[in-house]
């Protein structure tokens, strides 16, 4: 590439298809004034200090890919793939660019036009043939993890719990105990016999026809077992259903994260936390429960309920929290350790035993990582049933 | 020249095989910076001491390549474009530490890619700060801000950049390491270099490290605002507020359109309808702070302002100065091009100033918002159009350059604090005497015989297309 691939202004001369995308989104790619502010957000900037890899940096390739300037490449690919999509720079753009709407339809252009990778299509076909991302046989794993809890359910309720695949299949007596500790405390509510994965993985990649095809096959079984509320142990879920369902099926019944319905049988007086948890503790808010959904109070609640507990915050938290890199695990292995190091490293520095999430995903992700600095990833479900008596364990 | 034989090669020697880019993505990517221009860079790569900037500028000698030094790539005057082919951008972000911290003589040495946000989030326990404050702070390194003469909102009682700078490590286009400046606060022994380099834009050498003077923490920041009919008026009370010796640590007019884009922008802050606010930041102990915002109250209504306010508290404060920090952003949502320029006029001519913004504006059908540092002459006019549009674009490049020119007329400058990268430099000529044209190239052909440092920023080279009217 040489200043000769420049036609006029900073536009590039089309010698590539065109990438196209709606005018808003294309828009907001020529909003950015490439200030720069996302350097100080953007995680995986962070831990590669290349602009290219920068929010700034790919906001830039999508234009050129709007131009025609650039082929679609692997490099580009592995670029525009690497976004966990975890919304930070948007926290810090003065500008307020849509990043993750604008990534989205690029995704969705990339894939409509089969520039997938193959890893990502093993996951997409894994959700679409086998229900769950991790290529399992779902109903199997489900029966196994919640056959006996489910069979002292009301077969029908206008409430649902949904697990989730992730926590289901990766941490099965953590979701187990949720659900344990949601009857405990009174909770009406019901489970399907086996669940179908809400897709999001799909949505986020760009294959949009699949995700849709999942989504409309949820929304109906919601729909004809008259379910009204969700609640989910995954912020991911929750997410997917409050917002790209709703876009999708605006009746889609409303989705509650565990922690929110927790926050609220604690206030009650319903769950009453008894067994102390001696340590020092912090707490990584995920993405999707911080700053897609703007939950950041309800695990914090949660947390200054339970006995024994001395918690102390993250040195960025709430809307600055950083993220595990959970999302771009596959294939991006060891981008996701650096970006999970990171956390576990500012745990460190305050000398906790344990970190809390509410995330299997973030779970999973920090939990890989932590055991090397002799630190426990706990999810707070799991331990308030430990503190209230109805499991025995809390790991 | 031998990119891929022979430079390539050597420079990942020197900084390690992972520190060297030149993928076509990535040279695109570094081709530009927050200005509206564009150079293809041949390379780019990361250094992490100042040996590894030394070997490279020794390479860049035995292989005849340019070097433009980079920090955040936040600056707004294309000062780390390429302006010609065959040149490298060696980011120094990564070099990013505190050297040493001297408490007792209020100094810090830092390296060239250390923050200012971060470097003030350092100082402050210690119960100092680093006062020049771009609005970019939360971005802009100390290498960008040295080689800028970075001011900001302070500016007004700090000075800028330049008054901070006691010395300088810099790599010479030899490849060799000195250090200038003294520690000692009165320091008259000889040329002072460090004021040259200060503001040369990386055209004379290349800073691996800074020793700048810290300033302890006032006791309180306290703001007024007091809204005009006009910034014509706004203009007017800024120079009695400065004329009476208030002091402010900062005063800052937003005209009319700005604060609409604010309010839009924030969807809570709401202003009464005016022509253009005037806010005043005043800093030292309570009491004395307290009494001179009761006068300013004063002044305002005499000067006739149609409604003032007063934020003693921190959470005020932070709110008002909240609306100030968004007001580039705010403009960003109007349109899609947004370009900010930096003119600054003699106070005197503040009030013509913005009369002159409002005809060029006219003139070429581009809309133009103004906000910035009344209190030292040095506005921001933004520009709004959209470049994908070729008339439009035409339109908006004809009225930066007639906005630069009525700055000139004015007695002013058209760059208070931004440079003159590759963006202004068909400028030079009009602010300069040709006598003083030879003066800077003598002084650049002093350090930078070969032209390796930034070659065609500042001062142009044969060939380059310098008037921005030109069509490419």
């Amino acid at each position: 590439m040489t200043q000769e691939d420049v036609v006029s202004g900073t536009m590039l001369k089309p010698k590539h298809k065109k990438m196209r995308i709606d005018a808003d989104a294309e828009t907001e790619t020529y909003r950015c004034v490439r200030c720069g502010f996302c350097r100080f957000a953007c995680p995986i900037f962070d831990a590669t200090q290349m602009e290219s890899y920068n929010c700034r940096g790919r906001i830039m390739l999508e234009r050129a890919l709007i131009e025609g300037g650039f082929p679609v490449d692997d490099y580009a690919m592995e670029i525009l793939y690497t976004c966990t999509l975890c919304k930070k720079c948007e926290e810090h753009c003065p500008a307020k660019i849509k990043v993750v709407d604008v990534m989205d339809r690029v995704r969705e252009y990339l894939a409509d036009n089969n520039y997938t990778l193959s890893e990502h299509r093993g996951i997409a076909d894994s959700i679409l043939e086998k229900g769950n991302t991790h290529g399992m046989d779902y109903p199997v794993v489900f029966n196994e993890v919640f056959g006996e809890i489910k069979a002292t359910l009301p077969k029908e309720s206008s409430t649902l719990y949904y697990a989730g695949c992730v926590g289901t299949i990766d941490y099965p007596d953590n979701s187990r105990a949720g659900v344990k500790l949601l009857k405990a405390a009174g909770e009406e509510f019901t489970m399907f016999d086996s669940e179908s994965c809400c897709g999001g993985f799909l949505s986020w990649l760009g294959f949009k026809p699949y995700f849709e095809k999942a989504a409309k096959k949820n929304i109906e079984l919601f729909k004809s077992r008259g379910i009204e509320t969700i609640i989910t142990a995954c912020p991911m879920c929750a997410s997917v259903f409050n917002e790209e369902y709703k876009a999708i099926s605006p009746d889609t019944p409303k989705a509650y994260h565990i922690s929110e319905v927790l926050e609220r049988l604690i206030d009650d007086g319903k769950i009453k936390m008894t067994k102390p948890l001696e340590g020092k503790v912090t707490f990584k808010d995920p993405c999707h429960l911080g700053r897609y959904a703007l939950k950041y109070d309800p695990p914090r609640k949660i947390i200054e309920s339970i006995p024994g507990i001395e918690f102390v915050e993250l040195p960025e938290t709430k809307g600055d929290a950083r993220c595990c890199g959970g999302p771009i695990r596959v294939p991006y292995t060891e981008l996701r350790n650096d970006l999970s190091d990171e956390i576990v490293k500012d745990a460190a520095k305050l000398g906790v035993q344990y970190i809390l999430t509410t995330c299997p995903t973030c779970h999973h992700s920090i939990g890989m990582r932590a055991y090397r600095e002799r630190i426990r990833v706990l999810e707070l479900p799991r331990l308030v049933a430990y503190s209230a008596g109805v499991v025995d364990s809390y790991r | 020249m031998d990119w891929q034989g022979t430079i390539i090669p050597a420079l990942k020697k020197i900084v390690g095989e992972n520190n060297v880019l030149n993928h076509a993505i990535d040279l695109y990517i570094y081709s530009r910076d927050a200005s509206i221009d564009t150079g293809m860079p041949a390379a780019v790569a990361f250094a992490n001491t100042t040996e590894e900037v030394a070997d490279i500028v020794k390479l860049a000698n035995e292989e005849g390549f340019s070097i433009i030094p980079r920090g955040a790539g936040s600056n707004v005057s294309g000062g780390v474009i390429p302006a010609k082919p065959d040149c490298l951008i060696l980011v120094v972000a990564r070099m990013n530490k505190v050297v040493d911290l001297d408490v007792e003589n209020f100094l810090i040495t830092v390296e060239p890619g250390m923050v200012c946000l971060d470097l003030n989030t350092y100082l402050e326990p210690y119960g100092f700060y680093f006062p020049p404050d771009p609005a970019s702070d939360k971005t802009a390194t100390i290498g960008g801000m040295v080689n800028n003469n970075s001011g900001g909102i302070r500016a007004l009682k700090y000075g800028v950049t330049e008054e901070w700078v006691m010395g300088l490590e810099i790599v010479l286009s030899d490849g060799s390491v000195v250090n200038i400046g003294n520690k000692a606060i009165k320091f008259v022994c000889g040329y002072d270099l460090v004021s040259l380099f200060v503001g040369s834009e990386g055209t004379l050498g290349i800073i691996t490290k800074a020793m700048l003077k810290i300033q302890p923490l006032p006791a309180v920041r306290l703001v007024a605002s007091g809204y005009f009919n006009s910034a014509f008026e706004a203009g007017k009370c800024v120079r009695e507020i400065i004329k009476r010796g208030f002091d402010p640590s900062g005063t800052e007019i937003l005209d009319y359109k700005t604060l609409k884009a604010v309010e839009e922008y924030s969807g809570t802050l709401k202003f009464p309808e005016c022509g253009a606010v005037v806010l005043v930041e005043l800093d030292g102990n309570r009491d004395d702070v307290e009494m001179r915002l009761d006068k300013l109250e004063d002044l305002f209504k005499e000067m006739g302002a149609i409604k003032s306010e007063t934020a003693r508290d921190l959470e005020t404060c932070t709110q008002v100065w909240a609306a100030r920090k968004a007001a580039f952003p705010a403009l960003t949502l109007r349109r899609p091009t947004a370009r900010m320029e930096d003119v600054s006029v003699p106070l005197k001519n503040l009030p013509t100033m913005f009369q002159e913004i409002d005809r060029v504006s006219e003139k070429n059908g581009i809309e133009i918002a103004t906000f910035g540092h009344a209190g030292d002459g040095n506005l921001h006019p933004i520009l709004l159009w959209d470049e994908r549009d070729p008339d439009e674009h035409r339109r908006a490049l004809q009225t930066l350059v007639d906005l630069w020119h009525a700055a000139v007329e004015l007695e002013g400058t058209v760059t208070g604090e931004h440079g003159i990268g590759v963006s202004k430099l068909m400028m030079m000529p009009v602010e300069h005497q040709p006598k003083v044209l030879e003066l800077k190239k003598k002084i650049k052909n002093a350090f930078d015989p070969k032209n390796i440092f930034c070659p065609g920023h500042v001062l142009p080279i044969p060939g380059q297309r310098i008037n921005i009217l030109e069509d490419d």
